[in-house]
């Protein structure tokens, strides 16, 4: 059981991994056209940690991260991320809990279902608005975590360096 | 020796005497050196050489010496006159770009009396950030006027979107392809009407569709479409782009188009946002 100020730092370490993914995405990653579209990490970041904090907290950090998303990245729906992000972190928390535990692949399969989350939800907004293109939805959801599954590797080991951090002394 | 110079001196200061007649007289009547100055320097000349040599070698040394530092010195100083120069060059080509620029659009201007002189230079900071939107991020925000739903064109008065989002320094624009972007347009030849839409499925290809054009409408391949400026929400007659393809949607009756917009979204670094215009009847 970690203490109050040790939760505290855990989660300021948390915080400082996501924003250097941030900085990696926008700095870098966003200027990168690999088969028509750009690496997108940010699902990484609202279901990774979840892997390793479980589904609670996964989902509030998912919740935070949702919130960061929808203030940097332009889209006409203002809280598609806060929205979906939770949703995403609390199934990766589940699926660490009972199904796989916490590593490279319970990471990949998160990001898996939080791309297929995410771009499903915005072909869904795009139907609600009559402008219906599942085939060409999903064909970018399929090239974006392509694309994004190699990134996948490095983000686990940089969350699970701060998990080990945070949790070794327990 | 005393006694030698007792006994014989007379006689060597005599033979002394006659030899310098002698050579002075040879020196007088020679046309070249006397024979003692000529055994002398004939001697010496080699001698002289050598130091001569020495002392050039020398000399060739500490010129050599000098002149490589003094080149050097020259090669650092042209080579900073070069890179200064270079700087000037190119910065004179940006200051080229930009004043072509501006005087097609002081062109357009004049050709456009709509146009007020409210328009702001926004330089681009940002290309789309998702794959699922395609946007610019302008440098210009509420600080300078700019407002949502403003009108956005590059300096030959072609459409590029329309403000979604404005901070203080900064705004973001929806271009005519993205999926939220949608504009009265009219065909330039026909002046048919039609609503010109971003639609995922092309936005990829950089293309737009044209909808709810009249049924008899006659499209041809690389028709103009302009800005209708119906609803009076942009300014009429900016170049959306041209008909690429004509179709017709799965009911079979209504045409569509296939548009090329005008602008090369990824090229643009500098725009003109439109803060207010006027309706032209």
């Amino acid at each position: 059981m970690l203490a109050r100020n040790e939760i505290m730092f855990k989660w300021l370490l948390y915080v400082l991994a996501a924003v250097l993914c941030i900085w990696v995405q926008t700095a870098l990653l966003q200027r990168i056209t690999v088969w028509g579209v750009i690496p997108f990490l940010y699902p990484l970041l609202a279901t990774i940690p979840a892997t390793y904090e479980g589904p609670l907290a996964g989902s509030v950090f998912a919740l935070i991260v949702g919130v960061i998303c929808d203030s940097l990245l332009p889209g006409a729906f203002p809280c598609l991320y806060t929205l979906v992000f939770p949703l995403a972190g609390l199934c990766a928390g589940l699926l660490s809990h009972s199904l796989l535990p916490a590593g490279f692949i319970c990471s990949l399969s998160a990001a898996a279902a939080a791309f297929f989350l995410t771009d499903t939800f915005r072909c869904f907004l795009l139907w609600i608005d009559r402008k219906a293109a599942w085939g060409a939805g999903f064909s970018v959801m399929a090239r974006e975590f392509l694309i994004t599954a190699p990134l996948v590797i490095p983000v686990t080991v940089l969350f699970r360096a701060v998990h080990c951090k945070a949790h070794e002394n327990d | 020796m005393k006694n030698f110079l007792k006994e014989h001196g007379l006689w060597v200061l005599f033979a002394a005497a006659v030899i310098a007649v002698a050579l002075a007289l040879l020196s007088v009547f020679s046309n070249t050196s006397s024979p003692l100055a000529n055994a002398a320097n004939t001697i010496a000349s080699p001698f002289r050489n050598a130091y001569t040599s020495v002392a050039t070698w020398f000399n060739d040394k500490q010129r050599y010496y000098k002149d490589t530092s003094a080149l050097e010195a020259e090669n650092a100083q042209l080579r900073q006159q070069l890179a200064d120069m270079e700087a000037d060059i190119r910065q004179a080509r940006k200051d080229r770009e930009e004043n072509a620029r501006l005087r097609r659009l002081l062109d357009l201007r004049e050709q456009r009396r709509d146009l007020t002189s409210d328009l702001e230079a926004a330089t681009v900071t940002e290309h789309t950030v998702t794959n699922w939107t395609s946007s610019l991020t302008l440098n210009k925000g509420t600080l300078h006027g700019v407002e949502v739903n403003d009108c956005v064109m590059d300096e030959t008065g072609a459409m590029v979107g329309v403000i979604s989002e404005t901070g203080t320094n900064w705004s973001t624009v929806l271009t005519l392809v993205d999926t939220d972007t949608s504009l009265g347009a009219q065909v330039f030849r026909s002046g048919d009407l039609g609503l010109a839409q971003g639609n995922f499925s092309l936005m990829e290809k950089n293309l737009l569709r044209l909808d709810y054009l009249p049924a008899e409408c006659e499209l041809l391949g690389g028709d103009l479409v302009l800005t209708s400026g119906l609803g009076g929400y942009y300014p009429s007659g900016l170049v959306i782009g041209s008909v690429e393809e004509v179709k017709v949607d799965d009911s079979g009756a209504a045409p569509y188009a296939i548009l090329s917009p005008a602008v090369d979204f990824a090229a643009l670094t500098q725009v003109f946002i439109i803060k207010s215009f006027d309706i032209v009847p």
